[in-house]
């Protein structure tokens, strides 16, 4: 039951489902194309049961203007047919047909026909005008030879109501999807937006901002002065800068980190990024930002600074070397220390082989007591290292191997700087050894002080006379100041029998 | 008549202390130091009754000088007093306790050592005369040698922790182990009927 004035009715490829929406026919000309393009004919599915009111219909197409593809069906199920095989860009359906009416071939979705329906009746009462509107038809009209002559230009008036109303859906429920992306988006990102006009100091924030700043749902902005009173004291002066005083065509872009203080006292930190608007004359007029709420990052930044300043600290102020080497000793990091301690750079040093600076004599011992130890685990070994201009280094080497999947891919340790150590301890067991000397002296020198008394005693006692006896008791008298010295000497070998066992001093 | 063998590097006072032993009596022979007084030890006809030994000498010391002594069979028995002006240890006491006689720090009065040297002589008559009767009861010579060394030890201990004591604790164990053995070897002789 289809037939066309214009040829390719049912062959058309375009369209092999119902998609109403032909980008092509978004124009507002409506079916004009733009000049000097060709576009496919307008196809109009006619749903009419007298045959003298489809020539009619047809007749009056045929002095149109635009090429159109007219296709015919007389009953409700062959128009469906005929839908479902070829959907048609409009339908012009008779208000009453054998097996059913017309209406009942407008098809909607969210209110939008899918297809627009023109609904043609023959007595216009206003009963039915209603119902067919009510019905959801794009357009009713009353059939008459007027109206038959007019089916052109009615059909486009249809076509673009419907296009008009699908459009403006289409955008209204665009709009309201980004908006609800949007605030999902923003909610799970802890982010809100906000804009600022400088004109009349006026701030609109968003719902998610104003939960940001701890104000549940509240669009509402007291102000700028109240906006600034959320931010941390030290960080007002750069969103003053950046914004209130925003008066030239300075900075175009925000991008910055400040803090803001929720009203239960608890500071977060927070990244706003926005753009600066212009009037013609080049003058700001309103600033546009979002706002993120950064404060995990931060913490995990401000901690991992705070920590790396830490290890650097320590390493700066230890005085121990921290060195690795490859697995053939050649060394691949020496920290700054070594500049201070050994006067070698770590520049001068990485790159070298770490047995270079062991002290020849030792150097084939130190490498074999590594290598032998090393397959134990940590090892420390004491040995000499020669730095700077030939100075020796008495140090301790505490290491250990590092694998990486099994592989021993070098060495890392510890190098401690035992030198002023080492000339303590040789001058303790020096200092020690004068004592022990003095105090040996000191015995000998008591003996040889009562040899003479011892003559001095035997001769005086010899005289047998008073004077003799005062000189005795002289004589005992140095020897009592002897004895003390005695007592002191027996004392000191108490105390040279600590220092022995307290410092570890072996007798040579 | 008796011999006194006075060792001591100080000629003035070894000069003096012969002296005045002859005048009290003695025969007395010297020497400048410990190498001079083994070298003259070693001749035959030469076994003093006594031997005053010096310890600060140089190169061979008293207590060096002692030891050889003590060593040698044929002059083992010959008692021995060190007169000294060095102060004695702890361990010199324990080391050297059981081989002197006597142990008298310098300076001291003619009596003082006329007491001594009176007293070593007298007990090293009446040790003499018990190890005689004991050899006689049929003691062994190892007991015999013991008892004449424990005879003087106990009392030479006692002189040293009167001299060191002054200065830091004796170790007291020392003299009661030497009485222990002493008695013990003084049943052994009752045992035997000998009256120590």
């Amino acid at each position: 039951m289809t037939s066309g004035s214009t040829g390719l009715a049912g062959t058309s490829i375009l369209y092999d489902t119902i998609v109403p929406v032909c980008p092509e026919m978004n124009s507002p000309e409506g079916l004009k194309g733009p000049e000097g393009t060709t576009r496919p004919p307008v196809k109009i599915l006619i749903v009419e049961d007298d045959e003298a009111h489809i020539e009619l219909i047809k007749r009056g197409f045929s002095g149109g203007y635009e090429p159109t593809e007219l296709i015919v069906a007389m009953t409700v199920g062959g128009a469906r047919a005929e839908i479902l095989k070829n959907p048609p860009d409009l339908i012009l359906a008779d208000w009453l047909l054998p097996d059913g009416k017309g209406a009942e071939l407008i098809m909607s979705t969210q209110g939008v026909p899918v297809i627009p329906v023109v609904i043609m009746t023959s007595h216009g009462t206003e009963q039915i005008a209603v119902e067919v509107m009510k019905s959801g038809a794009i357009d009713y009209v009353v059939k008459s030879e007027t109206t038959f002559t007019e089916m052109p230009h009615i059909s486009t008036r249809a076509l673009r109501q419907w296009r008009t109303i699908r459009d403006h859906d289409h955008a209204e429920r665009a709009l309201h999807e980004n908006q609800e992306e949007l605030r999902l988006a923003l909610q799970a990102a802890r982010a809100g937006v906000w804009s600022y006009d400088i004109k009349t100091g006026v701030i609109h924030w968003s719902k998610e901002y104003a939960r940001l700043l701890g104000h549940g749902d509240d669009t509402g902005c007291p102000g700028y002065a109240y906006w600034v009173s959320c931010i941390h004291p030290e960080d007002r002066g750069l969103i003053h800068r950046l914004i209130q005083h925003q008066t030239g065509p300075v900075v175009k872009d925000i991008d910055l980190e400040y803090r803001i203080i929720l009203p239960d006292g608890m500071t977060r930190w927070m990244n706003d990024r926005g753009r600066v608007f212009f009037d013609p004359a080049g003058k700001a007029i309103r600033v546009l930002g979002i706002s993120v709420d950064i404060t995990s990052r931060k913490m995990v930044e401000l901690a991992l600074a705070h920590e790396e300043e830490q290890y650097k600290n320590l390493v700066a102020n230890i005085n121990d070397v921290i060195f690795a080497t490859d697995q053939s000793g050649v060394l691949t990091y020496v920290s700054p220390v070594s500049e201070r301690v050994f006067g070698i750079s770590p520049k001068d040093a990485v790159g070298r082989n770490f047995s270079d600076y062991i002290h020849p004599e030792e150097r084939e011992e130190a490498k074999r007591r590594f290598s032998e130890a090393l397959a134990e685990g940590p090892v420390g070994i004491e040995t000499r290292l020669m730095v700077t201009g030939d100075m020796i280094k008495y140090v301790r080497i505490s290491s250990r191997l590092v694998s990486t999947n099994g592989m021993v891919t070098g060495i890392t340790g510890i190098i401690t700087d035992l030198t002023e150590r080492r000339q303590l301890e040789e001058l303790k067991i020096r200092a020690f050894y004068q004592i022990e000397k003095n105090l040996g002296q000191m015995a000998v020198l008591n003996d040889q002080i009562r040899n003479p008394l011892s003559v001095i005693v035997l001769l005086a006692g010899a005289a047998g006379c008073r004077e003799g006896q005062k000189i005795i008791d002289q004589a005992m008298e140095i020897d009592a100041l002897v004895k003390k010295l005695d007592q002191g000497w027996a004392e000191s070998a108490k105390v040279r029998e600590f220092l022995k066992k307290h410092y570890q001093i072996q007798k040579e | 008549m008796t011999t006194i063998f006075c060792v001591d590097d100080n000629p003035d006072l070894v000069e003096l202390l012969a002296e005045l032993l002859k005048m009290t009596g003695y025969e007395v022979r010297t020497a400048p130091g410990g190498a001079e007084c083994l070298r003259m030890l070693e001749d035959k006809g030469f076994h003093p009754d006594l031997i005053l030994l010096d310890i600060m000498m140089e190169p061979v010391d008293g207590w060096e000088t002692l030891r050889s002594i003590r060593d040698n069979p044929k002059t083992r028995d010959i008692p021995v007093a060190m007169l000294t002006g060095k102060h004695p240890t702890m361990s010199e006491a324990g080391l050297y306790g059981p081989m002197i006689d006597d142990y008298l720090m310098k300076p001291y009065y003619p009596r003082q050592i006329d007491e001594v040297i009176r007293h070593i002589l007298v007990r090293a008559d009446h040790v003499r005369e018990v190890i005689h009767k004991a050899r006689d009861h049929g003691v062994e010579g190892q007991v015999l040698s013991d008892y004449q060394r424990l005879a003087s030890t106990v009392e030479v201990l006692k002189k040293f922790k009167e001299i060191i004591g002054t200065i830091e604790p004796f170790h007291d164990d020392l003299i009661s182990n030497a009485e222990d053995r002493f008695a013990k070897i003084r049943e052994q002789f009752a045992k035997s009927g000998v009256q120590a």
